[in-house]
């Protein structure tokens, strides 16, 4: 049988364990929770009964994607390996013909898919039932939303499995991944957003307005301002300064790469130059020039730099 | 021995955790359709030698080798059929699920009878292991291990919480394994359930090994001849 086979196998045994866990039951209530209650809640605010529009919801979904997707995929992850380790019951797996690296794969595959399925139905089923009332309007903010909400839950997920891949037991596990879900939501998120904020170049006109070095809040959506827009030049050498829009947004967007929390905020708010100034959180200089590559790029190390971490701590860990 | 396979080596091998020296300078040579038997005290390095056998842990010193090719990475697992001191399945598993799981994974199918029966597994298919008894748990330990006629048997403490019938049935098992060309080697204390084999005795202690010698099959009614008295003169350290 090839690798990949193996890998499908232990897949399977993952998506079986998962399908009779009253964990992954706990988890899909909570992902219902989380994708639901918003939608129903916010109406609540104007006193009446129904769903909110997708324009309404996002700004919600983002602040508790923010914050409860990464803590359930972190524990999930540290979990995967960590469990079974202690418990011994990947040990029979392992002496039969299954590399690690099979293994690996198969167990992060076999959890991603049935996690990632449960988040699909919970967003899916409210992203229906928001359309079905309000019509379309916003759905491709909310996808774009949901879609990242995925990325950082898969992300989170990887820095779990690393975590729990040595073999060190649950409660290490679990402890490691609290600690990690504080500094990636909290700590690193604030510092990462206070550097962005502080390298920022002035918005035009606000010197003199404003003073030097004051940050304000755009006054209007970069897409629609650029920030050389409505400046003429009077040094010719001042034309070089034109691509620093782009460039201070790759640069932002680049710090804010360093953190798959940020990174997931960063991809809501560039999908929807409406929820920029809705939030108050505009990319500093943001033309949104290469910040989808910026964007790209941090995702794909995101899902690959913590599971390339994990295989090899699992190959080379002890497992007894 | 005709299959002309060389069994398993243990070429100066050592593994620490941390400061404690589990196994230390052990060079031992297990032959192919042989018995190999480590005994020792508790704490000896005998569950954590056949764990480095298995590839589960990574020797901090020497090298293992099976038919002259390292255990870690490159013996693929087919050839290796192990047994931990403590065999744990997932719970939520069924007996049969796990019977499916293991054959796939090594690629078996006829060998599955044999295994089966001597597990006697085949009454308990549908239940989960959750709701299984220790035994039932050692017996399903037992058939991951045999399933599938792997050539490198470890074995570590196989006869332990096994009723008599299924005792009786593994001993007949490792008896035919043997005359195969199989390289078995056991950690147990079952001495006089052993010597019948004409085993290969290794004693360790404190992660060394003190004695190395064959119990003749012929003379296991010879008293002096016995592993258990090899074990204690080498623990006491009385000359021969």
């Amino acid at each position: 049988m090839v690798a990949t086979g193996k890998a499908l196998l232990i897949a399977r045994r993952e998506v079986r364990l998962l399908s009779r866990s009253r964990a992954t039951q706990g988890a899909l209530v909570l992902l219902v929770s989380v994708a639901w209650l918003p939608a129903i809640l916010l109406p609540l605010r104007r006193g009446s009964l129904g769903v909110a529009s997708f324009t309404e919801l996002l700004p919600l979904q983002i602040a508790l994607g923010a914050v409860i997707l990464p803590l359930l995929a972190l524990l999930a992850g540290a979990e995967l390996f960590a469990g079974e380790l202690e418990d011994g019951s990947l040990i029979p797996a392992l002496t039969l013909s299954i590399s690690r690296r099979a293994c690996f794969v198969g167990k992060c595959l076999g959890r991603a898919a049935t996690l990632g399925a449960a988040y699909l139905v919970a967003f899916a089923s409210a992203g229906l039932a928001v359309a079905a009332t309000h019509g379309g309007t916003g759905w491709r903010d909310w996808a774009v939303v949901t879609a990242s909400g995925l990325l950082v839950s898969f992300s989170s997920g990887g820095v779990g499995a690393a975590l729990g891949a040595a073999g060190s037991g649950r409660v290490r596990a679990f402890g490691a991944a609290l600690v990690t879900w504080i500094i990636l939501v909290f700590a690193l998120d604030a510092l990462l957003l206070t550097i962005v904020v502080a390298l920022a170049p002035p918005p035009p006109g606000s010197i003199g307005e404003h003073g030097h070095g004051e940050v304000a809040a755009p006054r209007a959506p970069p897409t629609e301002m650029p920030i050389h827009q409505g400046v003429e030049p009077v040094d010719p050498h001042a034309r070089h300064a034109e691509p620093e829009g782009p460039k201070s947004s790759r640069l932002s967007g680049g710090l804010m790469a360093l953190n798959p929390v940020s990174l997931f905020r960063v991809t809501s708010l560039a999908a929807s130059p409406g929820l920029r100034l809705r939030l108050a959180l505009a990319l500093p200089g943001g033309t949104g020039a290469g910040l989808g590559t910026t964007i790209v790029a941090g995702w794909l190390i995101w899902l690959v730099a913590p599971l390339a971490v994990g295989l090899r701590r699992f190959v080379r860990a002890d497992l007894t | 021995m005709t299959t002309g396979r060389r069994g398993l080596r243990f070429a100066k091998v050592g593994r620490s955790f941390g400061d404690h020296v589990a196994v230390q300078d052990l060079e031992l040579d297990c032959p192919a359709g042989v018995l190999t038997c480590l005994v020792g005290p508790n704490g000896a390095g005998k569950s954590t030698a056949l764990a480095l056998a298995a590839g589960l842990l990574a020797p901090t010193a020497g090298a293992i080798l099976f038919d002259e090719i390292l255990v870690r990475p490159q013996v693929p697992a087919e050839t290796t059929g192990y047994l931990p001191q403590r065999s744990a399945f997932h719970p939520s598993f069924t007996v049969g699920e796990v019977l499916h799981f293991t054959r796939v994974a090594r690629g078996s199918s006829d060998e599955e009878r044999s295994a089966l029966e001597v597990t006697g597994l085949g009454e308990v298919l549908d239940r989960f292991v959750g709701e299984l008894s220790g035994g039932w748990v050692r017996r399903l330990g037992l058939l991951s291990a045999l399933l599938g006629s792997p050539t490198l048997l470890l074995l570590d403490e196989p006869f332990v919480g096994l009723d008599p019938e299924t005792h009786d049935r593994l001993l007949s098992h490792l008896r035919e394994r043997l005359e195969s060309g199989a390289t078995i080697v056991t950690a147990s204390h079952d001495f006089e359930v052993l010597d019948p084999f004409g085993p290969r005795v290794a004693v360790l202690d404190e992660g060394r090994l003190r004695l190395i010698e064959t119990v003749s099959s012929s003379d296991v009614s010879r008293p002096a001849s016995s592993s258990r008295v090899l074990y204690r003169r080498a623990l006491s350290g009385e000359p021969d």
